[in-house]
């Protein structure tokens, strides 16, 4: 059994619907009731966390290039989250620096390349972002 | 360090200590039931009914106590909040009455404040609005009311003014920018280019001045207050936050979308924007200005960011397992960002589909 997603989103629904309510009026059922909603969270960003992270790299990849920047990291070590993290975390540090520069000039391209960055944030934003889970 | 009581029982015996020097007229004080109340992660927050024998005969009273944790969502003095609640206390305005602060450790390890219990209140879930059904109009009718009335309390010689800081009217936003950009500076774990771009546009960008200097309860909100089941407001909470600063600030973070499940027809969630804002200016004597709104809205989201990031550091250190900080810093994190930049992407030139 491999499918993790499911796993955890079937797992956070017994918990919502079984366990939560037998705790009612105790402090533990709203800690029961936390956990439940994460672990749902945890389900459904299971499947898409890597790609999601990687996708974001290489966008930030792009923005540095048009910029004439050349992108910290390198390859991942690995498809792992942490690894990728770490460069995502560089990217990220140097997309902030990269904005601030653009900020300062008045140029019609550095404005071009703003708004590229945040249509970026917007992408990123918008994929970041769970679904409440209903558990109905 | 004090010692941190053990166990329910050894907090409930050091409560009954303290209370019964409190009430100067107590023989004795018995605590009949002790309850901690979920989702007060900036302070555990215990439901108390006590029993006070006295001469002649005994009184029966619910208490709320609010007891620094180790680490909290929010880094703020208790005194800050007894002062903020003390400061509304003659005024038509439902806090609690609150009944004593205690800064000392050693009573029940950590610092506490104690108040009045408002009894008969039902508390409203943002993400479940839908609940305040039949009473949304009325209960959204008080909501304003009382954060404009909020804003006309007196300042000169109120508790809160006398236990913090009073800024210049023009340099409220400023304050308060510099103080959620040091949060984050502290406590970000990975770098955040939405909200450094959001707090870079709001410094070049500043506000008007304040139209006036008033106490600004700083967690005005759904979720933070109680209502009586029939249409009435009966209990403003969690005034932790509170400072005195720019009425606008309090608006904002009233009507910020993550409040009311992102509900655009409604201010809050509770009423049509226009009848929302003619209630607050009436009440707070205030002019409702478009660009100090947009201004203390984008804040509200770099100011909730801030706490996400706090939230979000504490948990992961394991300083504070409360999994509402893990919420906190995943969930309501990535709303505020994607609220921040849809509200400011066109502004730079993207344009978003409604």
């Amino acid at each position: 059994m491999n499918d993790i997603g499911m796993i955890l989103q079937s797992v956070a629904k017994k918990l919502a619907g079984e366990v939560a309510p037998k705790l009612e009026g105790d402090y533990a059922a709203g800690h029961v009731r936390i956990a439940s909603v994460l672990m749902a969270m945890a389900g459904e960003s299971w499947d898409g966390g890597v790609d999601r992270l990687h996708n974001e790299i290489e966008s930030m990849r792009e923005l540095l290039q048009i910029a004439g920047k050349e992108p910290a990291g390198g390859q991942p070590q690995s498809f792992k989250i942490t690894d990728l993290r770490k460069i995502h975390d560089g990217l990220s540090s140097q997309i902030i620096d990269l904005q601030i520069q653009l900020e300062e000039s008045d140029k019609q391209e550095a404005q071009e390349l703003n708004t590229k960055i945040w249509q970026f944030f917007l992408m990123s934003a918008l994929g970041r972002m769970p679904s409440l889970p209903s558990f109905e | 360090m004090p010692e941190q009581p053990e166990s329910e029982n050894d907090l409930v015996r050091a409560i009954e200590t303290y209370l019964k020097v409190f009430f100067e007229d107590a023989q004795d004080v018995i605590v009949t039931e002790l309850n901690r109340i979920h989702g007060g992660a900036s302070r555990e927050t215990y439901s108390i009914d006590i029993i006070i024998k006295q001469d002649p005969g005994e009184v029966q009273k619910g208490l709320i106590l609010r007891k620094d944790p180790l680490d909290s969502l929010i880094d703020t003095d208790r005194e800050v909040e007894f002062s903020a609640i003390r400061s509304v206390k003659d005024l038509d305005i439902p806090a609690p009455n609150a009944l004593v602060v205690e800064s000392d450790s050693r009573y029940l390890g950590s610092p506490f404040f104690v108040m009045d219990r408002i009894e008969n209140g039902v508390s409203l879930n943002p993400f479940q609005l839908d609940e305040v059904e039949p009473h949304r109009q009325s209960i959204g009718q008080d909501f304003f009311k009382y954060l404009g009335a909020i804003a006309t309390v007196e300042i000169a010689g109120s508790p809160l003014a006398n236990a913090i800081d009073v800024p210049e009217e023009g340099g409220c936003w400023r304050r308060e920018l510099d103080y959620w950009e040091s949060e984050i500076d502290k406590d970000e774990t990975s770098p955040q280019p939405i909200v450094r771009a959001a707090i870079r546009h709001l410094r070049k960008n500043p506000p008007p001045p304040a139209q006036r200097l008033s106490i600004v309860h700083g967690d005005f909100r759904t979720g933070n207050f109680l209502h009586d089941g029939n249409g009435r407001i009966n209990g403003i909470l969690d005034w932790e936050m509170a400072h005195i600063g720019d009425p606008f600030e309090d608006l904002a973070w009233a009507t910020d979308p993550l409040w009311c499940a992102g509900d655009r027809e409604r201010a809050a969630g509770l009423l049509p924007w226009q009848e929302a804002i003619q209630i607050w200016q009436q009440a707070s004597k205030c002019v409702f200005n478009q660009e100090a709104f947009e201004w203390w809205s984008i804040f509200a989201c770099v100011k909730a960011l801030g706490i996400w990031i706090s939230s979000a550091k504490a948990f992961s250190e394991g300083r504070n397992d409360d999994p509402i900080l893990a919420w906190s810093g995943w969930f309501t994190h990535a709303a505020h960002e994607l609220t921040l930049v849809s509200k400011l992407a066109p502004k730079y030139g993207l344009e978003i589909p409604q």
